[in-house]
C-alpha cells in the first residue's frame, strides 16, 4: 500500500514534469521560429532550413546571451526575448511564408503517403515515440554523468550565476576544458531563463532542438532520392541507435554535447548534399549556416565546418560577383561566433590539450606507427555485434563499397568531407598528450556517436538508385514542390 | 555485385533497425530511473548508481555558510576521487571545491570524506556535520571547529 503522502508527491512531480516538458517544447518552438527566419533569409527554397531551424535558433540565443553578458546587459526574459521577437516581427513575412511552406511540405508528405502505412504512419509513430521518450528522459532523468557535471552543465551554472561568459574563477582547475565553445551551456542558460530560474534537471534538455532536427533532417534529405519507405527506414536506424540515445534518453550520459555535435554534423552534410545536387547558391548558403552551427558545439566540429566551407567556397567561386559576395557574408557570419571564441580562448590561454601539451618530437618516428596500430587495435577490440560498433562498422563498409562501385559525384563530396572529419579524430588520438589507452577508453564511444547519424546518411545515399540525385526536386512530398526552385550556379 | 550490394545494404539496415528497437524496448523497461522517476527530486535519483551522492551533496549544501570552501577526499572508497570532486563542485556551487590529498592537513571550512563503509575519523580541528551510509559506501562531512 503506497502512503497517500507519497502518492500525492509523485502526482505532484508528474504534473511538474509535464509542465517542464511543455516548457521545453515551447522553447524549441521559439528556437525553430528564430532559426527559420535566418534560414529563410539565406534561402527560401531550401526545405532543410526547416530541419536546421531549431538548433540554429538555439545557437542564436546562445550567441545573444554571450553578447549581452559581454556588454553588461543583465540576463532575464525581457533581454533574452526582445531581440528575437523584434527580428521576427520585422521579418514576419519571411517567417510566416517559411513556416507555411514547411506545413505544406509535411501535409504533402502525409497525403502522398496515403495507402502506405509502413512508410507513413509507422515511420511517423516511431519518430514521435522516440522524440517523446527523449523529451521525457531529458527532463526526468538524473544529472550525474561526469562530463555533464564537470564541463557542460557546470559551465551553464557558472555562466548563469555570473550572467556572463567568464571562466576566470575556474581557470586553474584541471578537466574543465575551458577551450570548448561556450554555446552549448549557453543554450541551457537560455532554457533556464525561459523557465524563470536554474533547474538542475532541465539543462540537459538543451539537446532537445537537436533531437527534433535529426529525424526531420534525414527525412528531408533522403525522401527525394530514396522514397518514403527507405527514407523512413534509414531515419529510424539513426534515431533509434542505442549509442545515440545514451546521451538523450537513457541514464548515464545525459548532459553531454556529443549528440548535438553528431546532429549538427549530419545536418551540415545533408545541406551540403542538397547544395551539391542543386548547385543553387542559396543552398550553399544554408550549408554554410549548418557548418557554422557544427563549429559552435564542440571544437572538433571546426574541422568539418572548415571542410564544408572549403567546398562551398570552391563552388561559389564560379558564381557571379554578387553571389560570391553574399556567400562570403554568410560564411563569415556563420563562423564568426566560433572563430571569435577561438581568439578569446587563445588570448586567455585556454589551449586545446592536443596543441598545448603534445611533444611532437617525441611522438614522431617509429612511435607514431605503434600508436596508430594501438588505435586500430583498440577499435577492433571494442567492435562487436553485441554493442553498436559492429553494426556501425558493417554499415560504413557497405557504404564505402557502394560509393566506390557507383561513384555518385554529390555523395562522393559528402563522403570526402566526412572522411576529413574521421581523419581529424584519428590524428587527435595519434598526437594526444594523454595516455593513449586511457584517452581511447574514455572517448572512443563518444567520437563514434558523433559519426553515427552521418554514417547512416552516407549508407542511405550510397544505396539510392543511380541517377536519382535530384536534391529534392522530384521528391516525395516533404521536399521541393512547396518551396519552389532555385537557379543553379 | 553492384546490383546485389544495395539489396544486401537494405537488408542489413532492416536488421539493424529491428535490433535497435529490441534493445531500446529492453532499456526502456529496465532503466531504473525511468521506472521510478517521480519519487525523488528531479535531477537526482537514489535508484540509479551513485545517485545517493548527489542527494547527500545537495543536503550538505544547505549546511554551508556563505563563501565556505570545501575539500573532498576518497579513502578506499567505492567512488572515484574525480567523480566525487566533479559532483561536489557542481552540486555545492558556488562554493569552491578542491581535492584533499592523502596525508595533508585540511584547510577548507568543510571537508567531505568518502569511504567504503566505515565512518571516517574527523580530521584534527573539525567536527562531524553530516554522515550518510548506503550499499557499503559512506560519505561524511566535517566542519572546522
Amino acid at each position: 500500500m503506497v502512503p497517500a503522502s507519497r502518492r500525492f508527491r509523485e502526482t505532484e512531480n508528474l504534473l511538474f514534469a509535464a509542465a517542464e516538458m511543455l516548457a521545453v517544447l515551447v522553447f524549441t518552438g521559439g528556437c525553430y521560429g528564430l532559426g527559420r527566419l535566418v534560414t529563410a533569409l539565406v534561402s527560401a527554397e531550401n526545405p532543410l532550413g526547416a530541419a536546421l531551424a531549431a538548433p540554429l535558433g538555439a545557437a542564436l540565443l546562445a550567441v545573444e546571451l554571450w553578447t549581452a553578458g559581454a556588454l553588461g546587459v543583465p540576463w532575464n526574459r525581457a533581454t533574452l526575448l526582445s531581440p528575437p521577437i523584434l527580428a521576427m516581427v520585422m521579418g514576419r513575412h519571411k517567417v510566416v511564408r517559411a513556416i507555411t511552406m514547411d506545413a505544406i511540405g509535411v501535409r504533402r508528405w502525409w497525403v502522398a503517403g496515403r495507402g502506405d502505412p509502413l512508410g507513413r504512419e509507422t515511420v511517423l509513430a516511431l519518430c514521435a515515440l522516440f522524440t517523446g521518450l527523449c523529451l521525457y528522459g531529458l527532463v526526468v532523468q538524473p544529472l550525474q554523468a561526469p562530463d555533464a557535471v564537470a564541463i557542460w552543465m557546470f559551465k551553464a551554472k557558472l555562466f548563469f550565476f555570473q550572467s556572463r561568459v567568464d571562466l576566470a574563477s575556474v581557470a586553474t582547475e584541471p578537466g574543465r576544458h575551458l577551450e570548448y565553445p561556450p554555446f552549448y551551456p549557453l543554450i541551457a542558460d537560455a532554457l533556464y531563463i525561459m523557465v524563470g530560474g536554474l533547474r538542475e534537471n532541465l539543462g540537459k534538455a538543451a539537446a532537445f532542438p537537436f533531437v527534433l532536427a535529426l529525424p526531420v533532417g534525414l527525412m528531408v534529405t533522403l525522401a527525394s532520392t530514396l522514397g518514403r519507405r527507405l527514407a523512413g527506414l534509414f531515419t529510424l536506424v539513426a534515431v533509434s541507435s542505442p549509442l545515440c540515445l545514451s546521451q538523450v534518453y537513457i541514464s548515464g550520459f545525459l548532459g553531454y554535447a556529443d549528440y548535438a555535435q553528431g546532429v549538427a554534423i549530419v545536418l551540415a552534410l545533408g545541406c551540403l548534399y542538397r547544395a551539391e545536387t542543386s548547385r543553387a547558391p542559396g543552398d550553399y548558403g544554408v550549408a554554410l549556416l549548418a557548418a557554422g552551427l557544427t563549429a559552435m558545439i564542440k571544437q572538433e566540429g571546426m574541422v568539418l565546418a572548415l571542410a564544408v566551407v572549403t567546398v562551398c567556397a570552391f563552388r561559389l567561386a564560379r558564381a557571379g560577383v554578387a553571389r560570391r559576395r553574399s556567400g562570403a557574408v554568410v560564411a563569415a557570419a556563420a563562423l564568426l561566433p566560433a572563430l571569435t571564441w577561438k581568439v578569446i580562448a587563445a588570448r586567455n590561454g585556454y589551449h586545446t590539450d592536443l596543441f598545448a601539451a603534445t611533444d611532437i618530437q617525441r611522438l614522431l618516428g617509429p612511435a607514431l606507427i605503434g600508436r596508430a596500430i594501438l588505435i586500430l587495435g583498440f577499435a577492433v577490440h571494442v567492435t562487436s555485434f553485441l554493442n553498436d560498433f559492429g553494426w556501425i562498422l558493417v554499415g560504413a563498409v557497405l557504404a564505402a563499397e557502394l560509393l566506390v562501385l557507383r561513384r555518385g559525384r554529390e555523395t562522393s563530396v559528402v563522403a570526402a568531407v566526412l572522411f576529413v572529419q574521421l581523419a581529424a579524430y584519428f590524428l587527435a588520438y595519434l598526437f594526444t598528450p594523454y595516455p593513449l589507452e586511457w584517452h581511447l577508453s574514455t572517448s572512443f564511444d563518444r567520437v563514434v556517436l558523433q559519426l553515427v547519424p552521418s554514417l547512416v546518411l552516407l549508407l542511405a545515399l550510397a544505396v539510392r538508385p543511380v541517377g536519382r540525385d535530384d536534391g529534392g526536386r522530384n521528391g516525395a512530398g516533404l521536399t521541393a514542390p512547396a518551396y519552389g526552385s532555385s537557379k543553379g550556379i | 555485385m553492384p546490383r546485389v550490394l544495395p539489396r544486401i545494404a537494405l537488408a542489413f539496415a532492416v536488421i539493424w533497425l529491428l535490433r535497435n528497437l529490441a534493445l531500446d524496448a529492453g532499456t526502456a523497461l529496465n532503466d531504473a530511473a525511468l521506472r521510478a522517476p517521480f519519487g525523488a527530486p528531479f535531477a537526482t535519483h537514489s535508484v540509479v548508481s551513485n545517485g545517493r551522492v548527489q542527494e547527500v551533496l545537495i543536503s550538505l549544501a544547505g549546511h554551508l555558510g556563505p563563501g565556505q570552501s570545501v575539500e573532498v577526499q576518497v579513502v578506499n572508497g567505492r567512488l572515484g576521487a574525480d567523480y566525487l570532486r566533479w559532483q561536489a563542485s557542481y552540486w555545492l556551487f558556488p562554493h569552491r571545491v578542491t581535492p584533499l590529498e592523502t596525508g595533508r592537513r585540511p584547510r577548507a571550512g568543510v571537508v567531505v570524506i568518502a569511504t567504503s563503509g566505515s565512518q571516517p575519523a574527523a580530521p584534527d580541528g573539525y567536527h562531524p556535520l553530516t554522515i550518510d551510509r548506503w550499499d557499503g559506501a559512506c560519505v561524511a562531512s566535517f566542519s572546522r571547529d
